[in-house]
């Protein structure tokens, strides 16, 4: 579905990016692991093409829809949650009828049924859930989650999970940037642990961990506490 | 135009939009509520014949510092708070982006103006001028190429300067467009070097004031030069080149 190789990116003289490489395959969960200013975020915006790249390649699989749910979403504050998905559905080209139905039912599917609700009122979560409903518009196949859980509170992120796992049975492929590893490590099928911008290991639900935890793994490559 | 509706409407929402436009009314009427003593041609200078265009000066001069104002921030502001973000990854062009925002920025702009606009109505009433409302519409219409104008400006600018920049600069094309005759007399005076290069920013800028006084022709019944119009017109499509030409490198 996706595959990149050595990705490189600089702002000003600090490298937030460097060389890094990974695949994401159809049908899968891919977390991007690493701490604050790891460069997940960057990686993220250099796939869709927000951020130029000064080297490496981007290879996305040809006529897919990419949906994207970005970390700190903003939206017009004086439109209402369905408002605000009928302005995004009819700017990528559907049609009036069609994104009306659509999200309705997006809305429902991320858990905001008030629909009269201005987004001026939506608290942190539902802006989040609001940022899924329209990474889902026009249903696409691959999907990348910027941070899906932050600022959510206990609830909020188990039934963000819950929806993540819910949209992974229906076959989506989805990238995740994550630093919360216990979300990760339930939701997830694989990913890869990154560093100052940096590969640091892999990590594979479905291969032989030696009993350690995703946590432990990532402890192990990052460097931390000492148990 | 989906990005231009919803620019829009988030700029009408906002209660400084008319805040402004009524206090540039009520400066406007304030203006020209005196009675004086002069007479033009045999008319008292408070006569409609001869204050309305004094008032088109005024609110042609607050409608573009308006326009600058509503217009530099709406572009970098999608930027800066990463509305941009969901807009790219939709397949939007920039051009269209940035268009479509400029569309908003001189629809608010004209509306701003319009509320002033709406105390020449007061005073065409107050002078017993009621057959003059209806040729304020079309006067209207030129007068906003000249808003258009300084509101595209301002926006083209805004993509690729920083705001203070745009707004300095923007700030200054608008103040030489309004003194445009003013300059050209001082160009014609003074001659030489500096005079020939005044003729020469002339050329570049538009006629603000030109655009404006052909309003106020309209309104008085005087002959109209289209030339000017046509001018004012050209400036703003040779204005949307500048979508082309100048694009943000990231979101």
């Amino acid at each position: 579905m996706l595959v990149c190789k050595d990705l490189r990116k600089t702002y000003k003289d600090k490298t937030v990016v460097n060389g890094l490489s990974f695949a994401v395959k159809e049908g899968e969960v891919f977390a991007l692991l690493g701490s604050n200013g790891a460069g997940k975020s960057t990686t993220i915006k250099m796939i869709l093409g927000l951020v130029k790249r000064e080297e490496g390649e981007i290879n996305v699989r040809e006529n897919i829809h990419v949906g994207y749910s970005p970390e700190t979403p903003y939206f017009p504050p004086f439109l209402t949650g369905k408002e605000v998905l009928c302005y995004y559905g009819r700017i990528q080209g559907m049609s009036k009828s069609e994104v009306e139905e659509k999200a309705g039912e997006l809305m429902e599917v991320v858990g905001l049924e008030d629909t009269k609700t201005r987004v001026k009122e939506y608290s942190k979560g539902m802006l989040q859930r609001l940022a899924l409903a329209q990474a889902l518009l026009g249903d696409p196949d691959f999907l990348i989650l910027d941070e899906p859980t932050a600022g959510l509170d206990a609830m909020g992120r188990i039934e963000m999970m819950q929806l993540i796992q819910k949209l992974k049975r229906q076959g989506k492929t989805i990238l995740i940037n994550s630093h919360i590893l216990s979300d990760m490590e339930r939701v997830c099928d694989r990913g890869i642990i990154i560093k100052k911008g940096m590969l640091l290991g892999t990590w594979d639900k479905n291969e032989d961990n030696k009993g350690k935890s995703l946590e432990d793994i990532f402890v192990e490559y990052i460097g931390g506490v000492e148990k | 135009m989906m990005i231009a509706i919803t620019a829009m409407k988030e700029k009408v929402r906002r209660k400084d939009l008319y805040i402004v436009g009524i206090l540039g009314l009520v400066l406007v009427l304030l203006f020209c509520s005196g009675g004086g003593t002069i007479t033009i041609d045999g008319e008292p200078i408070s006569g409609y014949k001869n204050l309305a265009p004094i008032m088109l000066i005024l609110i042609n001069a607050l409608g573009g510092a308006l326009a600058i104002a509503l217009s530099l921030r709406t572009i970098p502001n999608e930027y800066e708070r990463r509305t941009s973000h969901l807009i790219w990854i939709r397949g939007v062009k920039q051009w269209r982006y940035h268009a479509e925002l400029t569309i908003a920025n001189v629809a608010s702009s004209l509306i701003a103006t319009g509320i002033m606009y709406a105390g020449l109505a007061v005073l065409a009433l107050v002078k017993n001028q009621g057959d003059g409302i209806l040729r304020m519409v079309p006067a209207f219409f030129v007068l906003a190429i000249s808003i258009a104008i300084v509101s595209v400006l301002s926006s083209v600018l805004s993509i690729f300067l920083p705001s203070m920049a745009a707004g300095i600069l923007a700030g200054g094309c608008f103040a030489v467009g309004v003194l445009h005759s003013i300059l050209g007399m001082v160009a014609n005076t003074i001659g030489g070097f500096s005079g020939n290069l005044i003729k020469i920013v002339l050329v570049i800028l538009p006629d603000l004031h030109g655009i404006q006084k052909q309003a106020g022709n309209l309104i008085t019944g005087s002959a109209v030069d289209a030339h000017v119009i046509w001018k004012g017109l050209l400036t703003i499509y040779i204005l949307t080149i500048g979508f082309f030409i100048f694009k943000k490198k990231e979101a």
